[in-house]
């Protein structure tokens, strides 16, 4: 079956198409879901989320964007929602606003992807969005500051404590690697 | 010195290749959780519908119970009107008997003004006529008499108060104008004196046939004199 055809069926709420679009999508939809959450049962979660959410405003939908481009929008925002709702404060207050390029070396990073979906989720709450945010989804510190409701120097001091930690995690995990050889 | 990169870049493009299969079992939740809302969205449906419903039912015996006492305050107007139109009725048979029975009445006709009636003239100019006058000017008195009660006592609101008492005494009844009429199926006959403009009628021609005889008497008399 044809994408548009799948969507027009969703539209009206055919439930095999749903399913279809689901089995279709959910990987997508997981794996975004697994760099925006703290683990597997909550990316589970917010897979549910998404796809509630889809289903319910499929008819908003006008073929024009991309409709791949268009869920993980939506997953994002989901994602955002719940960081919002949590009302987090495990951050410590920061003033400096440190740009500085946080380097590794291309061997250290030779891990498995598990590895690195593990070193992004143990990220604080904040440091996580904003680093998944501007790095891997492409948002401006603007646009972050605005859906977090944070300045953008806090943005920017955010994206590069984030990247400091996950060097500190990389190169611990590379450490142990070559320890185990 | 070995060879630095951003770790951001290096990372994305690590990430981008990057799939991990979601489980199926999701799929279930999702499901129950749009039936569930479905069958939410359908009970508040149904909900708004028995509460439209319901007002609908409720204003429609608002307004079946408002027409009900529009229609009972317009029949008790209606009877009202019957009644009087009743009375009316009453009236007129309960005159139209007493007419049928032989009668000395005389009418006052609607174009006559009573009050203008100057009883003390007709009496002074009847004094003389001798015994016929006397039995004339005491009809005239009683129309007069009658003409008043019936002008005090059978105003249209003392009819209508369906005093019978004032029907039986009277022979008159009021019409549209407020004159007194008196209705009667005997013959009627007419007498009008061009000097003051006053018409008689009685249903006794001897009365009217007197009355011409005084006053032709009266201008003979006045022949007599010149």
């Amino acid at each position: 079956m044809e994408k548009t055809e799948l969507i027009a069926r969703c539209k009206k709420n055919d439930l095999v198409a749903q399913k279809l679009l689901f089995l279709k999508y959910k990987d997508l939809v997981y794996t975004t879901s697994l760099k925006y959450c703290r683990n597997s049962a909550e990316a589970e979660d917010n897979v549910h989320d998404v796809f509630i959410v889809l289903f319910e405003t499929i008819h908003k939908y006008t073929n024009k964007g991309s409709f791949e481009g268009w869920i993980k929008r939506i997953t994002i925002h989901k994602a955002v929602d719940k960081f919002r709702q949590k009302k987090t404060t495990d951050l410590p207050y920061q003033i400096e606003s440190d740009t500085r390029e946080v380097t590794i070396d291309k061997k250290d990073i030779d891990i498995p992807i598990d590895a690195i979906f593990k070193a992004i989720q143990e990220l604080p709450e904040r440091y996580r969005l904003v680093f998944n945010l501007y790095q891997l989804d492409e948002y401006s510190h603007k646009e972050i500051a605005t859906m977090l409701s944070i300045s953008e120097g806090t943005s920017k001091s955010n994206f590069h404590r984030a990247k400091q930690i996950l060097k500190e995690k990389i190169l611990v995990f590379s450490s142990t690697k070559i320890l185990n050889q | 010195m070995k060879p630095q990169e951003d770790i951001g870049s290096l990372i994305k493009t690590k990430l981008q290749s990057a799939k991990k299969a979601s489980n199926e079992a999701t799929w279930e939740r999702i499901q129950h959780s749009l039936e569930e809302r479905k069958r939410k969205r359908r009970n508040a449906f149904y909900i708004k519908l028995g509460s439209a419903g319901l007002l609908l039912i409720i204003g429609a015996l608002f307004m079946f119970n408002y027409s009900d006492i529009i229609t009972n305050s317009t029949t008790t107007s209606q009877e009202e009107t019957h009644s009087k139109i009743d009375d009316q009725k009453i009236i007129e048979a309960e005159e139209s008997k007493s007419s049928s029975l032989p009668s000395q009445t005389i009418k006052v006709s609607t174009n006559t003004d009573v009050n203008n009636l100057d009883a003390s003239n007709l009496q002074n100019q009847e004094a003389s006529k001798g015994s016929t006058t006397s039995i004339i000017n005491d009809s005239i008195k009683e129309t007069i008499f009658k003409t008043e009660i019936s002008k005090e006592n059978l105003h249209p609101l003392n009819v209508l108060k369906g005093s019978s008492k004032n029907a039986k005494a009277l022979d008159t009844i009021v019409n549209r104008n407020d004159v007194p009429v008196t209705q009667t199926t005997q013959k009627v006959y007419y007498y009008y004196n061009s000097k003051n403009g006053q018409e008689m009628s009685s249903t006794d021609k001897k009365v009217i046939d007197s009355i011409v005889e005084i006053n032709q008497k009266k201008r003979d008399s006045l022949k007599t004199k010149n």
